[in-house]
């Protein structure tokens, strides 16, 4: 069955990851896969950054590049996508970060008030 | 400070206020089956235009002229289809994003006569002059790691606002986004400015 045909729920964005790279994926359900997983990155690591105390914009620069990186690390050894097949890194990088950021700024801020103020 | 449970309420009003808001925008615009219909056309007209486009840039060259000059107007013709659906679009998302701006007023103005003056955390950063419009909204005193309640809402309605309408599908798909975009009538009048200055 082709994916355009099938219900884009939880259980089929799960069944497509557990293939890891024996799966193909048309571009939008890769990308709308990265955008969730980047949502959950800027939450889990705003609590890591605010308990563990790391302040100013080099925290902050710190949580894009490692965001940046774990999100090349997941598409590239967990889901074994060759960028190529989809324009690039800059597509497949970008995707979520935008709204990832507020997430981040938030529950560091909440998480350093928490433990350091 | 310690960290009470004011953020949390504000927090939780920020979702409150992006599930209400998603409703209205459902219940008055997405729900209708002419805004259906527009959505299905544009992203079936978006699908198309891609198809074609990467068709003719995979190296597929037309047997002849008069092959190669009937898609030019096939392209055109959907590419003007496309463009006036976008058209239609953007003033049916228009009228969906009123309640956005009109929710986001008020509960603001709720939320800062509640929490006017309260911080509600500790910025683990010094943020620049023109972030402290938001962060530091209400609060008295010139220490600019002072969390306001209006940057707290700010940042969780908006993640709310934005991961609840794409949970519940109510995005346009990437492609239909960038047709938007891309016939934004703002962006078209900026760049028609531009020609005749």
């Amino acid at each position: 069955m082709a994916d355009a045909d099938q219900p884009k729920n939880l259980a089929f964005y799960i069944g497509k990851i557990r293939q890891r790279d024996a799966a193909s994926w048309e571009k939008d359900d890769l990308q709308d896969v990265l955008y969730w997983f980047r949502q959950v990155v800027g939450i889990v690591f705003g609590l890591v950054w605010g308990f563990a105390g790391i302040t100013g914009f080099l925290g902050f620069m710190s949580f894009v590049i490692s965001s940046c990186m774990l999100t090349m690390a997941a598409y590239k050894s967990v889901l074994g996508i060759d960028e190529e097949d989809y324009g690039g890194h800059a597509d497949l990088i970008q995707e979520g970060l935008p709204g990832s950021i507020g997430s981040f700024l938030l529950t560091w801020t909440l998480a350093y008030t928490a433990m350091h103020s | 400070m310690p960290l009470t449970s004011d953020p949390f309420n504000v927090i939780a009003i920020g979702l409150a206020a992006a599930v209400f808001t998603e409703a209205l925008a459902w219940a008055f615009v997405y729900r209708t089956s002419s805004y259906r219909r527009l959505k299905e056309e544009l992203e079936r007209t978006c699908r198309k235009l891609e198809a074609i486009k990467q068709g003719s840039s995979g190296g597929v060259v037309a047997a002849s002229s008069k092959a190669a000059l009937k898609g030019n107007k096939k392209e055109k013709r959907i590419e003007d289809n496309m463009k006036s659906s976008s058209k239609e679009m953007s003033a049916a998302r228009f009228k969906a994003n009123i309640f956005t701006m009109v929710t986001m007023a008020v509960v603001y103005k709720l939320v800062i006569s509640k929490w006017d003056g309260v911080a509600m955390g500790r910025l683990p950063f010094s943020p620049p002059a023109l972030l402290q419009n938001i962060t530091h909204r209400g609060l008295m005193g010139n220490d600019a790691t002072d969390c306001s309640a209006m940057f707290v809402f700010a940042t969780s309605f908006a993640f709310f606002k934005q991961n609840v309408s794409k949970a519940l599908g109510f995005n346009l798909s990437r492609a239909a986004t960038r047709a938007l975009t891309a016939n934004n009538p703002m962006a078209n009048m900026d760049a028609a400015a531009k020609k005749y200055a």
